[in-house]
């Protein structure tokens, strides 16, 4: 597939639950091969997202307006059959708990060759060495000890690495990683982080890296969108946002993260005054204003529109409106 | 301040037959007044078991620990109890370490009253003060935790342990729960609360980054045992120990300038 062609697409998606907007108008393209870091904290409709994607919105939400398009196919409104053939299909996902996503009384090789057979056809034999091929490719290389354990058996890394390979079982052209290492050590994230990023180049997958610390995935990201309450609030290539962000946000979210702000041990981060909105809490102007150093009257009145500012880059701020 | 030498912990094996291992293999370290020990490590490398062991919520199996002079592990059973109001622990979950059914205000006269012997006049006050210092107000003081966000129910944890006037902190891991944005307000506290009462602290967490942020020395520990131990900037800076390297190379990164746009 050429890379101009998006493997998906999101535009203007909105949801709310019982009245209340969770997602107001986020819209996000993925080209095959590339990485996309999807960035916010607790409530903020990361996970929403991804979910509304999958059409697994949870009881009592909404699509309120929006399109979701899966290689030019829309897939909101589409039936129950063709969204379970997407589902680990051709849309992969992995979750951060890997050892409540895998059944614990089936062993490992049998998920992964339920998932060959049921988006594949696989049986027997060739589902046999399929398998075997899947798990050398996620690093899990004793492939016999493997296939035969249960989930708890293995480490969380391990156990990561097999959600990714049942992930792969589909032949994805899109991964969806809702916080993948989130419940792992550091040092095995950046393994798990670092075998995302190979199979990404290696498979030309197009990936869609969700987590709530843009340090830890603004390495691994192409490009990277920063939510806050529901709506996008930045969109940057990831090799800019960090010293050159344009919402104040973004800029405070790096300013407060020990590991990337610069500053020196043991002397105060800028932290961000105040709590995080819960659901719907905003209804006009702009959710962050009143965390924000740089709000002015209008910001609590207004909402603020998506501008562009460049090319690949926008943000949602009053100070790129006219009459700021 | 606090003094820990040869610290021993076994536990039995797991299941029949498993073998006795330890969680904590003959470690030793001080602590100084105002001073922060950082201990990083991953999942299972025994610091979590080590910081119980200091307050004997877990007894040792051998070694020694010793605080502004006193043989902690020679204290019975009422002098334990005096001393433990001298080094105070905030655990990582501010959901599970705050009782659901008592409102904050019980929570936190609770020691002023049975500890301290405070007149209800004066545990009023001293917990507006204490609501004040960790940034809550008097409002918060008629909460039920579930009332609280994450970081706010960390800060009630905070003033609890600070109700008995504590010279040692224990922070196991206090911001792993919470937010980017709320975890700079709570480590922001801790470093004022430090500065301002002259704390010594052992700060615990997996994050070296965090670690290197919080401390003035660092201790890094797998398997039980100290790997390397220096001051946080040579830590970061000249790390002798391999796995030391490791956790340092595995440490987030801002993305490369040249990366494809």
């Amino acid at each position: 597939m050429s890379a101009d062609v998006p493997a998906l697409n999101v535009d203007d998606l909105s949801v709310d639950i019982r009245g209340v907007t969770v997602l107001d108008h986020v819209s996000l393209a993925l080209s095959p091969g590339e990485a996309l870091g999807l960035v916010g904290e607790s409530g903020c409709g990361k996970s929403m997202t991804a979910l509304a994607i999958l059409g697994l919105l949870p009881r009592g939400a909404r699509i309120g307006g929006g399109s979701v398009r899966l290689r030019g196919q829309e897939l909101l409104g589409a039936s129950e059959d063709v969204l379970c053939k997407v589902r680990g299909g051709a849309i992969g996902m992995i979750f951060q708990e890997p050892g409540a996503c895998l059944d614990p009384v089936m062993r490992i090789g049998r998920q992964i060759g339920e998932s060959l057979r049921l988006h594949r056809g696989l049986t027997g034999a060739a589902q046999d060495a399929e398998l075997r091929k899947l798990l050398l490719e996620v690093g899990l290389n004793e492939t016999d000890r493997v296939a035969r354990a249960y989930a708890h058996e293995l480490s969380g890394g391990m156990q990561q690495r097999a959600m990714i390979a049942m992930a792969l079982a589909g032949e994805p052209v899109v991964l969806i990683a809702d916080e993948p290492t989130t419940a792992l050590d550091a040092r095995i994230a950046s393994q798990i982080l670092d075998l995302l990023d190979q199979l990404r180049r290696e498979r030309g997958l197009a990936l869609l890296l969700i987590s709530h610390d843009l340090a830890v995935i603004g390495g691994r990201c192409d490009r990277v969108i920063v939510m806050y309450a529901g709506r996008a609030v930045e969109a940057a290539p990831a090799a800019q946002v960090f010293t050159d962000a344009r919402h104040p946000y973004t800029a405070a979210l790096i300013a407060a993260s020990p590991g990337i702000a610069g500053v020196a041990p043991k002397t105060p981060l800028r932290d961000i005054p105040g709590q995080l909105p819960a659901p719907g809490g905003a209804s006009d102007g702009c959710a962050f204003a009143e965390r924000c150093t740089l709000a002015r009257p209008a910001c609590v009145k207004r909402t603020p529109r998506w501008s562009t500012l460049e090319t690949g880059r926008g943000a949602r701020c009053l100070q790129y409106e006219e009459g700021w | 301040m606090l003094e820990v030498t040869e610290l021993h912990k076994m536990y039995r094996g797991r299941g029949p037959g498993g073998a006795p291992f330890a969680a904590v293999d003959r470690v030793s370290f001080r602590i100084q007044a105002g001073e922060t020990l950082g201990l990083v490590g991953e999942s299972g490398c025994g610091k979590s078991t080590l910081s119980r062991c200091l307050m004997r919520l877990v007894e040792p199996s051998s070694g020694q620990v010793t605080f502004d002079g006193v043989d902690v592990r020679a204290l019975g059973k009422r002098a334990l109890r005096a001393f433990r109001r001298r080094m105070q622990i905030v655990h990582q979950d501010p959901y599970s370490s705050l009782d659901p059914l008592l409102r904050i205000d019980r929570v936190l006269a609770a020691p002023l009253r049975h500890v301290l012997g405070l007149d209800a006049a004066a545990t009023e006050k001293r917990m507006l003060s204490l609501l004040e210092e960790v940034g809550l107000n008097a409002s918060h003081r008629l909460a039920y935790p579930h009332e609280l966000s994450g970081g706010q129910r960390q800060r009630v944890a905070i003033a609890r342990a600070l109700s008995l006037n504590p010279e040692f902190i224990i922070a196991d891991e206090p911001t792993s729960a919470l937010d980017v944005s709320i975890q700079a307000q709570v480590l922001n506290l801790l470093l004022r609360l430090q500065r301002d009462h002259g704390l010594a602290m052992l700060f615990i967490s997996h994050d070296i980054s965090l670690v290197a942020h919080m401390s003035d020395r660092i201790a890094v520990m797998q398997s039980g045992q100290f790997v390397e131990s220096a001051a946080a900037a040579d830590i970061v800076e000249r790390a002798q120990h391999p796995y030391t390297r490791t956790l340092l190379a595995a440490r987030p990164h801002r993305p490369q300038q040249h990366a494809k746009p």
